[in-house]
């Protein structure tokens, strides 16, 4: 048998069919739970506003997991007031996604373009998302965001149980950011002014893949690694010709490697001229392993093509 | 043995349209209707009569030519033009003349711009495949009473030379098995198939109009009747309304189910956050496929609290006929 493409089977000269696992998976669009907020949800112009997403169960009897890879964000006024950060974590795993809030514009993306995880997020039966959102400035705002990937609905199962759990236990999707201590905001730099952060790693292994950040105006970062003393550039680099969003991050040509405990500095500057409002992070993978046997978990815990679909 | 096709381009490798195999008879080139059929000048509807014309997108005499990318050129008219301009596409490609969509569609989900042209083979789907002197036929229709469209269609894709294939055996066999493939596997496109009907709307053609706001619904069902089987993989959409300035940009939201009658949503998917247009569609995460005889429906909100809005909706992918 000869895959001519990913979803139509040449099986015999002339015999083409669909593949079967395209039955297996059906697209699904999570959000907050209507029991607890019908959409829109609001941002609120002071404190923050936290919200659970899990699997909706429409059918309670039958157990199903959920890999999540696009992140879309509508706001009720056309993008013009998302001005908010964003903060996850993975409930099942009590473990953050994104280390320290980050604006929303730099993490999701639109139906178009959608934001994405390089390792998909995995939503076992009952466990669950929470995200915390807050208003960087200005007033509330209603907003649709939607985690979107795909339900597994085929009969196997136990298989599919086995490869995610095994996977999930070890890589997951993670955005590295400083740790700033503003108690859920971005770091606020004054005009011309500098700042710098150092932020400790834990004891996995960062695999960075691409920059993201978002400013109310320019700014510069350096970044660099403190054990093996590597830095991202030899120079500043700046918000408008290095950093991306989350529809359209600033990819790596190869991976910017942070080392179990490891610590990392950023040298951020305002470059406005005016008071600034900056978040800015690395998106990449984190490994519950050393780094040198990442190869190894990427060939040994690989999830078949028919449950990763990532474009 | 089974031969294998050739493979298509996609978004990522579109550079090597021009480097195909480093040869003066593969390489790419953008294809045009002949240049007494465009602009297509298709006028004002006047009363429930559209305005219609046709062109054709020829091969030459001595290339196979795949098209991957469809793109367009549309005079400065009105949104409401815009969006209200359909568009039929046919091949006459492979000793056979086949729909690649049931009924016409909004021109806007086929067709991209030159910097985002809609390039079919992204993420997936196969290109659509002439043959020497192989014909790829269109209609526009104009259905909005507000002026005349100016549209000007291109494609874009790779021309494989008869004389490319006489001195390179492999290549030979490789289109072979192509051919093999395209004649079964082509793209498609499937329009909402609810006719309004109301004087002055949609009639004849897809489309939806969805009631003032509140809880105002609509919905709307697509149903295969192709003998074989269709893999929707992107969603593309757009909606006109008349709703007062300050109202909400998001137009409608939607309710969606495949056809198992699953449910692909936990709250109303809101329009701009799962469906985009021909130059960025929404990708779905994976496929859904209808197969013959099998419907696929969804329910609309309108959320314009002052007025009628007027939905297009696409299920784009790709058709495999009936083998199994």
């Amino acid at each position: 048998m000869i895959l001519t493409n990913r979803y139509v089977t040449q099986v015999a000269p002339g015999k083409f069919a669909i593949r079967k696992e395209c039955d297996d998976w059906k697209p699904t669009f999570l959000t907050i739970a209507p029991s607890d907020q019908v959409l829109p949800a609001v941002v609120p112009a002071t404190g923050s506003y936290t919200f659970n997403v899990s699997q909706p169960q429409f059918d309670s009897s039958r157990p199903t997991w959920v890999i999540l890879n696009q992140l879309i964000l509508v706001d009720a006024t056309d993008g013009a007031s998302s001005v908010f950060t964003v903060q996850m974590q993975d409930n099942g795993h009590n473990r953050n996604i994104v280390r320290a809030p980050l604006h929303v514009k730099a993490v999701f993306g639109s139906a178009q373009t959608p934001g994405f995880i390089y390792e998909p997020l995995i939503l076992s039966p009952n466990s669950s998302l929470r995200c915390i959102t807050k208003k960087i400035s200005g007033g509330a705002v209603n907003i649709y965001p939607y985690w979107c990937g795909y339900e597994y609905v085929g009969s196997d199962i136990e298989r599919v149980r086995r490869i995610l759990t095994e996977r999930q236990e070890v890589v997951w999707g993670y955005w590295m950011t400083p740790d700033i201590d503003t108690a859920g905001t971005t770091i606020s730099l004054a005009a011309n002014a500098t700042v710098e952060y150092i932020t400790q790693n834990s004891s996995h292994s960062f695999q960075g893949l691409s920059l993201v950040g978002k400013g109310t105006g320019n700014f510069s970062v350096e970044i660099m690694e403190g054990r093996t003393r590597r830095a991202l550039s030899n120079g500043s680099i700046t918000l408008n010709n290095a950093l991306g969003t989350g529809n359209y991050p600033h990819k790596f040509d190869a991976p910017f490697l942070i080392q179990p405990g490891a610590s990392i500095k950023w040298k951020i500057k305002d470059l406005s001229g005016s008071s600034n409002n900056i978040s800015v992070g690395m998106q990449g993978k984190l490994f519950n392993a050393p780094m040198k046997n990442i190869p190894q978990i990427e060939r040994d815990l690989m999830i078949p093509a028919d449950m990763l679909r990532v474009f | 043995m089974i031969q294998v096709p050739i493979p298509s381009l996609r978004r990522g490798e579109r550079d090597s349209i021009f480097l195909s195999r480093s040869r003066e008879n593969v390489r790419g080139q953008f294809f045009v209707p002949v240049s007494s059929q465009v602009p297509l000048v298709a006028t004002a509807r006047s009363g429930l009569a559209n305005s219609t014309q046709s062109f054709t997108i020829s091969a030459p005499s001595d290339a196979y030519c795949e098209l991957f990318s469809l793109s367009r050129d549309v005079g400065g008219v009105a949104n409401d033009i815009v969006q209200r301009t359909y568009i039929m596409l046919s091949e006459y490609a492979n000793g056979y003349q086949r729909q690649l969509m049931p009924r016409p569609c909004t021109a806007e989900h086929v067709f991209g711009t030159g910097q985002n042209p809609f390039f079919i083979t992204d993420p997936y789907s196969e290109p659509i495949m002439l043959r020497p002197e192989g014909q790829l036929s269109g209609q526009i229709y104009n259905t909005s009473t507000s002026g005349s469209t100016s549209y000007t269609p291109s494609a874009e894709g790779r021309r494989i030379g008869l004389t490319a294939l006489r001195e390179d055996r492999e290549l030979d066999d490789g289109l072979k098995a192509t051919l093999l493939l395209r004649k079964k596997v082509y793209p498609y496109w499937i329009p909402l198939n609810l006719d309004v009907g109301a004087a002055g709307s949609l009639l004849g053609l897809p489309g939806i109009t969805v009631p003032v706001a509140g809880q105002a619904t609509a919905q709307f069902m697509v149903f295969n009747n192709k003998p074989g089987k269709v893999l929707i993989t992107r969603i593309m959409g757009s909606a006109l309304t008349a709703g007062v300035a300050g109202d909400t940009t998001n137009l409608f939201s939607m309710d969606l189910y495949d056809p198992q009658n699953r449910k692909l949503n936990y709250q109303p998917i809101i329009f701009p956050a799962g469906a985009g247009p021909a130059t960025f569609p929404y990708v779905l995460p994976t496929p859904i496929v209808i197969r013959s005889n099998q419907v696929m429906w969804a329910r609309l909100y309108n959320l314009v609290t002052d007025a009628t809005t007027d939905v297009f909706l696409t299920l784009q992918g790709l058709a495999v006929d009936d083998f199994d």
